[in-house]
């Protein structure tokens, strides 16, 4: 099946880890030639903490939760009807509920979930994950013969990544070097097997980043800005000015500080993405998405500890595996290629996925001079020299400002014809 | 002096109805209007003060069509205007309003940088809630786009009254569709009654070519002595013809059409038959001494755009001799409180300080109190002179989210004033 420009709806949840991870999806998407629509949920989540601050009993907030669900569903269904995508991709903890999934198969639009958690700990996807065309899971077995037991069947294994043209080196000015700049550093939420780790490094140059390390008093002087949240574009300066950067998996078992566990997690490879030097903790999928020498991996807290002592003064080395890991993660791990990778398992594992016809509107067939107005038109959008009109008629409509004859001519030809398409 | 652009995507009827609008804006600036290709001859006739501008609206679109709209956008874009008035909810003259800034554009508007979506004045979000319950609307059309300035004309000086010229009876033959139009036979005998009343002056049939048939079907329902006095005109006139023959008139009788609105313009008086999704108080006849009649069932007024489940019950309604003996009556001006039939009632046009405004002359309707109180609600609204106690409004308090409604003051924007 050909498989030209589509039509894609993101549907963001509306907080949390797989947020910022949706909008990279949208930029790869972007990126590789499609249209993209984001349904913004963070905008719903003031409301929603709103109910949870009432103090109603649990039933009652449950009942009101339940009806603001409802909205939000209306929302995206609302959105979707209008923008007629081809696949809605939800990431984890998209408010999609089981009534708009059937609703969006009933309509023909292919839905995905890219279900970015550990499947160990968000064990909600045993009642969600058949109803979705496609599961796409960071992990691997015995995840994907869970989800074909429980039916579904078109399960991908896709791994995280990084988006380079945002996850790069940032220059800081001096005093974003002081702020921000360490020998050691970590950036993360402070989960039990992070802060028992941790602990030996308190008295050295190390700053901690990052929010959920209530309570902890031997790390108390590390962590930075009483442990508020950091935006990532702070996380890139804080990745950008430390000369190692830990990375250790979260485990919420106080037993089992480095856990050994499977799937790899995001930043993994935006560290690596900014060419930021990191020691990372082993992972069972590890070894798959980097070759030796493009990370500095530990087993125990003790080799974690060896190897800062060991790099610590190595800048050299440190600088080298940095690049190597860039250079990898360039080449196989970006968004880009994930998202490429879930269009192509769709495009060969659903039926029906829709005709090349449904893209949108077909460029008329104008004029010379038209044509290569359209084509100046294209450049001055961002747009290549073959994006779609549909690309070109999307980006008028974001334009700000006022519009020319041509720019308005076009939009106005476009609803004209969508009169004639309904 | 300022400049201001009135874009009107729609037809003959609605043109008309653009009117005190555009009287309004020409008493203090010069007027452009924007609408279809077809459209123009009859804005310039209409509307001599103002500057007409011509693109396609209608029709399948093509390139040619693409390239002149093209030409006017620039043409347009060129011009300062100080105000542009889009009257129409529509994404096409939406597309039009992105030339423009958004501070100036007034009715309806793009979203700045979204999709297609389309926000609406205060103003005009406020006719869409009264436009869910229409029963009860006291809102003309006319007033409607009237109001997108904070001063239109007064009310009675939009259109002449009403008065005969002696040039006979006209006919509009048909509705904008079959379910709004009244029977041939019905209409006949309209036309026969009036004849009759008024000494058998010369009657005209008026519509477009393809009411040409009807048109001569009806005729056959006709007696000899007025089919011989009768003229089919339909897909004869152009409008300056159309504009002839109407303003000669003694009456028009017509359903509701761009005909009837073309009358009252002109200040023919019209006896005009409200049936199916019509409904005269948004759409009746504009200015004082017109004669409506509002066929009322428990449907009315319908969705035009849905199919009638109830088998046309309001053109059994029309098809009544009592409707005949009520129109008879109206002709001679002596018509009775009492109309004898439920379905069937006959007002009166006038004007006030708001707009226009229709007098129930016989028969019921047992939405006339809250329709009157929803108007003062309206007036208050545009901060007009109230003559009713506050008590009586009170007592009403349902009615006012209609006009006044919570969310305008509670929701975070996504709108225009």
């Amino acid at each position: 099946m050909d498989m030209g420009p589509l039509r894609i709806m993101i549907v963001l949840p509306m907080y949390g880890g797989s947020l910022p991870i949706g909008r990279y999806c949208a930029s790869a998407f972007r990126d590789l030639g499609h249209q993209v629509r984001v349904f913004e949920a963070p905008l719903f989540y003031s409301a929603f903490s709103g109910i949870k601050n009432l103090g109603l009993s649990p039933s009652g907030s449950a009942s009101v939760e339940n009806s603001f669900l409802n909205v939000v569903s209306q929302a995206i269904w609302a959105q979707a009807e209008e923008f007629e995508p081809h696949l809605v991709l939800a990431m984890a903890q998209a408010p999609i509920g089981k009534t708009l999934l059937c609703r969006l198969r009933k309509a023909d639009i292919r839905t995905a979930m890219w279900f970015v958690e550990d499947f160990r700990i968000f064990t909600y996807w045993k009642i969600y994950a058949p109803l979705y065309d496609v599961f796409a899971v960071i992990q691997k077995e015995p995840f994907l013969s869970e989800l074909k037991a429980i039916g579904q069947e078109r399960a991908l294994y896709l791994p995280l990544a990084a988006l380079p043209s945002f996850h790069k080196k940032v220059d800081l000015t001096n005093d974003e070097k002081n702020k921000y700049g360490s020998r050691i550093s970590f950036m993360g939420a402070g989960y039990p097997n992070r802060r028992l780790v941790f602990r030996p490094l308190a008295g050295k140059d190390f700053k901690i980043w990052g929010s959920d390390w209530d309570g902890e008093g031997i790390l108390k002087k590390n962590i930075q800005q009483n442990g508020k949240r950091v935006t990532e574009e702070d996380s890139l300066k804080i990745y950008s000015a430390s000369d190692i950067n830990l990375n250790l998996h979260s485990s919420i078992n106080n037993t089992v500080t480095i856990s050994n566990g499977d799937f790899v997690n995001p930043r993994t490879f935006e560290l690596a993405s900014i060419g930021a030097f990191q020691l990372v903790d082993n992972r069972k999928l590890l070894d798959e998405l980097f070759a030796p020498g493009e990370l500095a991996t530990f087993n125990t807290a003790d080799e974690l500890y060896d190897a800062i002592i060991y790099y610590i003064d190595r800048p050299a080395e440190r600088e080298q595996i940095a690049q190597k890991a860039r250079d990898r993660v360039h080449r196989d791990h970006t968004y880009q290629k994930r998202m490429q990778k879930l269009l192509e398992f769709i495009n060969s594992h659903v039926e029906q996925w829709p005709e090349r016809g449904k893209n949108g509107a077909d460029e008329p067939e104008f004029g010379q001079e038209t044509k290569l107005e359209l084509e100046e038109l294209k450049m001055e959008l961002g747009l290549g020299p073959n994006a779609s009109f549909d690309s070109v008629l999307a980006g008028l409509r974001k334009k700000s400002g006022k519009l020319t004859g041509l720019e308005t001519g076009l939009l106005f030809l476009d609803e004209w014809r969508k009169q004639y398409r309904r | 002096m300022k400049n201001y652009l009135v874009i009107q995507a729609a037809r003959f009827g609605d043109i008309v109805q653009s009117k005190r609008l555009l009287l309004s804006l020409a008493a203090s600036g010069a007027v452009h209007i924007l609408s279809d290709v077809s459209m123009i001859e009859l804005v310039r006739l209409l509307y001599p003060f103002a500057e007409t501008h011509g693109i396609y609206f209608h029709g399948f679109p093509d390139i040619d069509k693409f390239s002149f709209n093209r030409k006017i956008f620039e043409k347009l874009r060129l011009l300062h205007f100080d105000g542009v008035f889009n009257l129409n909810f529509s994404g096409l003259t939406a597309q039009i309003c992105r030339m423009f800034d958004p501070a100036i554009i007034k009715g309806y508007r793009p979203a700045s940088c979204e999709d297609s979506e389309i926000l609406c004045s205060q103003w005009s979000r406020m006719a869409f809630r009264l436009s869910k319950n229409r029963k009860l609307t006291p809102l003309n059309l006319v007033d409607f786009w009237g109001y997108f300035t904070t001063k239109p004309v007064e009310p009675c000086k939009v259109n002449p009254p009403a008065v005969g010229r002696g040039g006979g009876i006209g006919i509009a033959m048909s509705g904008r569709e079959e379910r709004r139009s009244v029977p041939l036979a019905v209409l006949a005998r309209l036309t026969e009654t009036m004849s009759k009343l008024l000494n058998e002056p010369p009657v005209w049939l008026l519509g477009t070519d393809t009411e040409k048939i009807l048109a001569e079907k009806m005729l056959r329902f006709l007696p000899e002595n007025i089919k011989s006095k009768t003229t089919n005109l339909c897909g004869a006139t152009s409008w300056h013809d159309l504009i002839q023959i109407v303003g000669s008139l003694d009456a028009l009788v017509c359903p509701d059409t761009g005909t009837m609105h073309l009358a009252a313009h002109l200040g023919v008086p019209t006896y005009a038959f409200f049936l199916s999704s019509a409904w005269c108080h948004e759409t009746g006849p504009y200015g004082n001494g017109h004669h409506i009649w509002q066929i009322v069932c428990e449907c009315s007024p319908c969705l035009e755009s849905a199919p009638c489940p109830r088998l046309k019950i309001c053109h059994r309604a029309i098809k009544s001799d009592v409707l005949v003996r009520s129109y008879a009556q109206a002709i001679l001006g002596k018509a009775d409180s009492q109309i004898g039939c439920e379905e069937i009632q006959y007002w009166q046009s006038g004007t006030d300080d708001f707009g226009v405004c229709y007098k129930l002359v016989s028969g019921c309707d047992q939405f006339l109190h809250e329709r009157s109180i929803l108007r003062i609600i309206l007036q208050e609204y545009q901060n007009m002179k109230i003559t009713v106690k506050k008590k009586e409004i009170c007592a009403t308090a349902r009615l006012w989210p209609m006009i006044f409604n919570d969310s305008e003051w509670m929701l975070p924007p996504r709108r225009y004033c």
